[in-house]
């Protein structure tokens, strides 16, 4: 009997053969095979891997600037003057209120900070960011952006996941299980811990029900910042005579068992995963070694800052050009510790808020430039995002709530329409109002990118094709080139 | 939220009309009947079964915004088809295969199927005007059940005959024989009994087998021998700890909540050991489904030796899920709490992804959306709770007996108030409220009449039989009606006996001195110690935020709002409060308006109060805006006697008397009345029948003292389930909080037992009942997915591989031979007592099951992945299986069973909200199950060998081959550390040889003795290592440093973790 796929018309791929893998492996991309040989059990559940793009692909690689908390649109690229004027009226008499987490609704709180134009494109941005100013040509603001969620873990799972609950696979992990990793001593999918990990914990970068091959490693900006990574042995030779010892009982223990020659695939393939982890070793202390960077590439970055913070995402922006410079698939930066919160100001908003961009408006601005300098630019794709936006209104005296009704964040690199503002919010930044986009859309548009259709790209599990977008997802063309 | 069946064609379809340009299919005329029996008989089916999938409003967005659900739809699409023209047709095309565009997508029909709609597309596409939405498209759920096997009932079939007859143990081996034969392959020969040893014991304890068995065994000639070893493998307590942790993937197991703080969910180690308990005395696999579901409910729960009850600890299976705190839509997110216990409810015990209907019917299996919320009403009807399992059914036995002994008092006591109140006709009027009182409680009467439609009555405990019903999380909480004769104690009073004015719930002041042992609850909740004292009102939907509690006593009111109980703030502060009365009645205020929107949205509320010291006591529960006002029930008699005190007096007393004599005083106003007269200072309290009923009141008690004294005061608690009545659950449309339908009321699958179940009980959630019928041995599934889960956990794969869906999506079993052998083990399994041993012994010992892992080439080639089973599957360990084998052959492992968690171990790298102390690096030694699942910050070691994430149902983990496995067994601190003990174990005796030592080693490791030039090699690379750390192999045979760098090579081996 031939069993009907059931997969609401989605075409899925046939399970690839090991063969058919290994031969893609050298085409560029499914070289999933090669970082994470499964056995045969799990290679057939893993076989959605995308065996050709659904179109050209504009970017190779995505660098995530996560701006953990929730950076306020209306004080960093979404100027309202009505803000100055309505100051200090309750909200409640000019627009609906919705519930917010704290539902302590204070008055219209201005910006502190000036806006001003830069670039030939001449988008504003306020005071908080002159550096990612110098770069605005490159980037495509969004105004436009909605969650569904106005508290922190919800809308982090919602931003890493598509879905607001716990458990489900992050963008990276679709990504890496989709396209693989160029890059076979490096694991595809990289989130470097600046200090912060977001509320929702590391589930924000797991593989959910995707195998674990695909589940973000995280690892920390400095030497031997991956996990089992160091050696412990005193020398090289004591390790690998060790190794040595084990491939010969591997050798035997596969004799044993193979069949016309050929050993099963679970062992041959674990076999060969060693050697893997065996040149890892040595591959991510290489690449976390930021010395072989030239002073002056140190110094645009901001490593010589005297704001710690500002050194510590310089490090990660660094690692992220690094990274993405090996083929490392997908690389997420998460926010360093600046002594207040993380962009999560329900009180203090003006010191909150200069030290989170201090820490990181400099080095994202470096990164740009050296990407762009050195070519990278135009095959990566760079996203710079917070789960939500705030309100425009007070919480307080001097704080603003969580708000998920608009946000603003910007993409930049391939496939990038840089200079270009896309949507709107009312005139108080608090709704969107023209091309209101969800974080489904932003997934879609990164697949888009990367040569995938986020349509296709899916996982059967707890009965159903999962997807990373769900049922959703629109490709934001507006920013597109 | 859910993602859902994918609807990608849309727009391929759309652009290749749109490019097509064909003109869009006109309404064809009225067709001639012929034609339309045509359309009913072939096409239409054909189009439900082929087409409706994605073409159906019901799917979801129709694909391509083409519809078969009804005429009109169909001809609303433009461009497919052209009424007698199928060569022009793009609908015929594309069944055709013959251009771009080529449906269905899974792969072409039959050619008489093509035939078929190009013969209706060549009649002029007859379709009846029948006006209604046809059952294309719909859900037509008879017809799903009808076409998927899974609803089947499982039937026995002998087991086949097969030729090598000689080769077969018992009936399972001939269903796997048949199989082979039929295909021309042969089973592997039997392992090497080592081999068989190693295998049996890794698979059934998670644990080495011990070196001596392996020799012992091996070397018995007796072919019983093995069985015999399986048997001590079953009664191995191991056994137990290593099934329990294949279940606690089905059920999402943590001690955490996870989400922003990871909040514990206290105790919740309690589950996990009832699990393995459960496992250990092989507890019907019936009675473990029941128990989980309604362990809580069941007539006849199991008490241990020291009396606790372990029944209701299995209901901790309802809350080992996510939950997160101070939710702004709490609506939306009781739907999502719900919703992760409806699904893991549904696969784990049914296979069945029941979670799919939660937004709309399921899209492919025989579940309505009606199901689904049938289910989660029975949820949303029960809470929370943290049960003193250990005292639970000792103080349900004292508490009955102090309701007995007040009971038998009241009859006696009554008669001895008639007593002394007999012949006070003289102080009555005095008594009764004036005039002035009368005309208010007229006023009253009139207010609270007016009132009443805005009040919503949580409970009322007055009203006696037919009131609240009093529900506790155990019986400290009892009825107190109207009319019973109260001791007063205090020394000053001039009344030594009254008489209750109107009935209420009482907690003994000596339920407020119990203590627990164990986690408490985190937040507003756990700042009480609360378990065992609780009142639990009904829930009862309410639509505004200002609750009245008439309560008297020290108390912590909690009101739990959409069954949120993680109150950590921002929000919901306002649900928890805690009062002293100092001994009044009094009316408390709740004001829940800032926490939550009221008005339009209603929220399912109940209240749960909590004795903080001494006697605490709750009348009347009402929503209401103002403080509700009650009626004098005095003033009312007289006002419903003609409003003349004096006139009414006589007959009241008249009639307390008479009910008094009777023993039972229901009417509050002459409970007033009686109250009044026993308070009055002329009651003579040192002599005569007042005297007697003082010292009888007194005596009654003195027995209840003496009956409390008799109450167990401290427990140990457990996360577990609280019954309450019943609440039917609206259909949520499209899942959402905010768009609910219509009622379904709670009952059990309608693909089981029927669309017209009787109602079920309103005082009551129904678990009790849904256990039943998840039981019945005429339910197709439940047996099946256990028996297919413990195939799975022996083999590798189930029967039916995919073993938490059973439904269409999941991948059926092989052919039907393997289909027969799962249903005739299922009935077996129903048949001889849901005996989850006897089944694992049975395929142990099968000569399927003893087959060695070394595959025959020509099998391998004609069936790669061992299908028919034609060898024993090579298997990695699970993470948790080698952890504990790395302590069991370094020495380290600490085999004690049970107990509270040992706190994870945390890298540098596992960071974040919430973070816990880290625990020790060698997890003390104890087994992995033993480590504290905290979902936020899971065990490295575990995960990276893939312990699934807890979210939801996983029974089939993912098996994965990746870097940081290698790693971990590299440069693991854990790993290097245990090496360092496994050669101090070897080198202990000073008398052995590097040989023996060698020996010993890989016996731990892999059940054999090393081949000679595995001895050389080893001898060898000790040589090296010695020199490599500064020493001579020759002369220092005895390093430390070396041997440690061979039991780390061999952890390294692949032999090491894989299981032959």
């Amino acid at each position: 009997m031939t069993r009907r796929s059931h997969h609401c018309g989605r075409f899925r791929p046939a399970p690839l053969s090991r063969r058919q893998l290994l031969a893609q492996a050298g085409c560029g991309f499914g070289t999933v095979a090669a970082s994470a040989l499964l056995h045969r059990e799990a290679a057939r559940a893993a076989t959605g891997v995308v065996p050709a793009l659904h179109h050209p692909a504009r970017a190779t690689s995505v660098i995530f600037l996560y701006m953990d908390g929730g950076v306020s649109q209306v004080d960093s690229f979404d100027p309202k003057p009505r803000l100055e004027q309505d100051a200090g009226k309750d909200p409640h008499t000019l627009f609906k209120v919705d519930a917010t987490q704290f539902n302590n609704v204070g008055k219209v709180l201005p910006s502190p900070w000036k806006f001003k134009p830069y670039g030939q494109s001449g988008i504003p941005v306020s005071d908080l960011f002159p550096h990612i100013g110098g770069v605005v040509d490159e980037l495509a603001v969004i105004r436009s952006m909605t969650s569904e969620f106005p508290e922190h873990t919800n809308a982090n799972y919602f931003l890493h996941t598509g879905s607001g609950l716990q458990g489900r696979p992050s963008m990276g992990a679709w990504t890496t299980y989709g396209l693989g990793s160029e890059n076979d001593d490096l694991p595809g999918y990289v989130v470097v811990n600046g200090g912060l990990i977001p509320p929702g914990g590391l589930d924000n970068f797991t593989s959910g029900f995707l195998p674990a091959s695909f589940q973000g490693s995280v690892i920390k900006p400095t030497p031997g910042g991956l996990a089992n990574v160091k050696p412990r042995e005193k020398s090289p030779a004591l390790q690998e005579s060790k190794l040595a010892l084990a491939r010969r009982l591997d050798r035997s223990f596969a004799a044993r068992l193979a069949s016309a020659g050929e050993a099963p695939d679970p062992l041959e393939s674990a076999i060969a995963n060693q050697e893997l982890a065996w040149r890892m070793q040595s591959e991510v202390p290489a690449l976390l070694d930021l010395a072989g960077e030239t002073a002056a590439t140190q110094r645009a970055y901001g490593m010589e800052s005297d704001y710690e913070p500002t050194k510590i995402f310089a490090a990660e922006c660094l690692l992220a050009r690094r990274m993405v410079e090996r083929g490392v698939r997908f690389v997420e930066l998460t926010c360093p510790r600046v002594g207040g919160d993380r962009w999560d100001q329900h009180g203090n908003l003006r010191a909150g808020h200069e030290n989170n961009a201090r820490a990181v408006d400099q080095p994202i601005a470096a990164l740009i430039r050296d990407l762009r300098d050195r070519g990278l630019l135009e095959r990566t794709l760079v996203v710079w995002s917070g789960e939500f936006g705030r309100t425009p209104f007070a919480q307080g005296g001097d704080g603003r709530d969580h708000n998920p009704q608009a946000f603003s964040l910007w993409l930049a690199g391939g496939g990038v329409k840089g200079g270009t503002i896309v949507g709107a919010t009312d005139d108080y930044g608090y709704r969107v109002v023209e091309k209101k986009f969800m974080i489904h859309d932003l997934h879609a548009t990164m697949l888009h990118l990367l040569g995938i259709d986020h349509t296709l790209l899916t996982y059967r599990f707890s009965g159903r094709d999962m997807r990373l977008t769900d049922v959703y997802g629109h490709v934001i063309d507006e920013a597109l080139a | 939220m859910m993602a859902c069946g994918i609807l990608s064609i849309t727009r391929r379809l759309g652009a290749v009309i749109a490019l097509c340009g064909i003109a869009a299919a006109a309404e064809p005329p009225a067709s001639d009947p012929a034609d339309l029996e045509f359309f009913e008989a072939k096409v239409r089916p054909l189009l439900v079964s082929r087409c409706a999938e994605c073409h159906s409003a019901e799917a979801g967005d129709p694909e391509g915004g083409l519809s078969f659900d009804s005429r009109a739809d169909f001809f609303a699409a433009e461009g497919v088809a052209q009424a007698g023209k199928p060569d022009q047709s793009l609908l015929v095309h594309a069944v055709r295969y013959d251009g771009d565009l080529q449906m269905p997508p899974e792969g072409k029909l039959p050619a008489a199927e093509i035939a078929t709609l190009e013969e209706w597309v060549r009649r002029g596409l007859p379709w009846p005007d029948d006006g209604k939405r046809a059952a294309l498209g719909g859900f037509d759920l008879a017809a799903r059940k009808a076409e998927h096997w899974c609803w089947q009932p499982p039937r026995a079939s002998p087991p086949p005959v097969v030729k090598n007859d000689a080769w077969c143990k018992n009936p399972i081996d001939r269903f796997v024989l048949a199989r082979l034969e039929a295909a021309g392959l042969e089973p592997a020969p039997e392992a090497d009994r080592a081999v068989l040893v190693r295998r049996a014991a890794e698979i059934l304890t998670g644990l080495p087998a011990d070196p001596a068995a392996v020799e012992r065994v091996g070397a018995d000639p007796d072919p019983a021998a093995f069985d015999r070893y399986v048997e001590t493998l079953l009664a191995s307590p191991h056994y137990g700890e290593r099934f329990a942790r294949h279940w606690l993937d089905v059920v999402r197991f943590a001690e955490t909540r996870g989400h922003e703080f990871d909040y514990p969910i206290p105790n919740a180690w309690r589950y996990r050991d009832w699990v393995v308990e459960a496992f250990n005395a092989d507890l019907p696999y019936d009675r473990f489904v029941r128990e989980q579901v309604a362990g809580d409910l069941v007539a006849d729960p199991r008490l241990d030796a020291a009396g606790a009850n372990r029944s209701v600890v299995g209901t901790g299976f309802w809350y080992l899920g996510e939950e997160v705190h101070s939710p702004v839509d709490i609506l939306q997110d009781e739907a999502d709490r719900t919703d992760n216990r409806v699904d893991t409810f549904g696969k784990a015990f049914l296979g069945l992804a029941l979670g799919c209907a939660r937004c709309h019917d399921h899209k492919f299996d025989a579940i309505s959306d009606e199901d689904y919320y049938a289910i989660a009403g029975m949820l949303m009807s029960s809470s929370y709770r943290q049960v003193p399992f250990e005292s639970l059914e000792h103080n349900r036995a004292v508490a009955a007996e102090a309701t007995a002994v007040a009971t038998d008092q009241r009859r006696k006591l009554l008669p001895l108030v008639a007593a002394a109140l007999a012949g006070r006709e003289a102080e009555v009027a005095a008594l009764l409220p004036p005039s002035a009182a009368v005309a208010k409680a007229a006023a009253d009467r009139k207010q609270a009449a007016a009132r009443a439609a805005g009040e919503t009555v949580i409970a009322d405990y007055g009203r006696g039989p037919g009131g609240t019903p009093v529900i506790g999380d155990t019986a400290a909480w009892e009825a107190v009606p109207t009319g019973e004769p109260l001791l007063v104690t205090a020394a000053d009073a001039a009344a030594r006996v009254r008489l209750a004015a109107s009935g209420f719930a009482r907690s003994d002041e000596v339920w407020s001195r119990t203590t627990s042992r164990g986690e408490r609850d985190t937040g507003g909740v756990g700042s009480v110690d609360r378990a065992g004292r609780v009142l639990r009102t009904p829930k009862v939907r309410i639509n505004q935020g200002v609750i009245w509690h008439r309560v008297r006593g020290n108390l912590q009111i909690f009101t739990t709002v959409d069954s949120h109980v993680v109150i950590h703030g921002p929000l919901y502060g306002g649900t928890v409060m805690k009062v002293d009365t100092k001994g009044e009645w009094k009316w408390i205020r709740q004001d829940l308006r800032r926490d939550l929107k009221w008005g339009e949205t209603a929220h399912v509320v109940h209240v749960e109060y909590a004795a903080i010291a001494g006697e605490a006591a709750v009348a009347e529960v009402v929503a209401a805006a103002d403080e509700p006002v009650r009626v004098d029930p005095l003033a009312l008699a007289i006002l419903e006697r003609g409003g003349d005190p004096v006139a009414a007096g006589g007959a009241l007393l008249a009639e307390l008397l008479a009910a008094c004599r009777a023993g039972a005083v229901d009417s509050p106003a002459l409970a007033a009345l009686g109250d009044r007269l026993l308070a009055a200072p002329a009651v003579d309290w040192a002599a005569g029948p007042a005297k007697h009923l003082a010292e009888e009141t007194a005596g009654g008690a003195a027995i209840r003292a003496a009956v409390f004294a008799k109450a167990k005061l401290e427990s140990a608690t457990a996360p577990a389930i609280l019954d309450g009545n019943g609440i039917d659950q609206f259909v949520l449309l499209k899942g959402s909080a905010a768009r609910p339908g219509s009622v379904s009321p709670r009952r059990f699958l309608e693909a089981i037992d029927g669309a017209s179940q009787p109602a079920w009980p309103p005082g009551s959630s129904g678990r009790l009942a849904l256990a039943e019928r998840v039981l019945d041995p005429k339910n197709p599934l439940t047996a099946r997915v256990a028996v297919n889960r413990i195939w799975h956990h022996l083999f590798g794969r189930g029967l039916v591989p995919t073993t938490d869906n059973f439904g269409k999506l999941g991948e059926p079993a092989a052919d039907p031979v393997a289909r027969a052998l799962l249903d005739t083990l299922a009935v077996r399994f129903m048949e001889e007592g849901w005996s989850v041993k006897r089944l694992v012994r049975e395929i142990v010992t099968s000569a399927t099951w003893r087959m060695s892992s070394a595959r025959a080439a020509a099998a391998a080639a004609q069936d790669p992945r061992n299908l028919l089973l034609h060898h024993h599957p090579l298997r990695r360990l699970e993470g948790e299986a080698i952890r504990d084998k790395i302590l069991a052959v370094s020495g380290r492992l600490d085999p004690k069973l049970g107990g509270p968690g040992v706190e994870v171990f945390l890298t540098d790298f596992q960071d974040g909200r919430g973070r816990p102390g880290a625990g020790p690096l060698d997890g003390a030694g104890r087994r992995s199950i033993y480590t504290t699942i905290r979902r936020n910050f899971l065990p490295g070691f575990l995960v990276t060998f893939d312990m699934p994430v807890p979210f939801q149902a996983m029974g089939r983990r993912n098996v994965t081959n990746v870097p940081a496995q290698s790693l971990t067994m590299m440069n693991d601190p854990f790993v290097v550390e245990q090496a360092l003990l496994w050669a101090r174990r070897a080198l202990a005796d000073a008398a052995l040889t590097p040989e023996d030592r060698i020996l010993g080693m890989y016996r731990s490791a892999f059940a054999r003795p090393p081949a000679p030039e595995e001895m050389a090699a080893a001898l060898e690379f000790l040589a090296l290592q010695t020199r490599a750390h500064g020493g001579d192999f020759a002369t220092d045979r005895r390093q430390e440093a070396a041997w440690a760098d061979l039991a780390h090579a061999l952890f390294n081996a692949k032999e090491f973790i894989f299981v032959p």
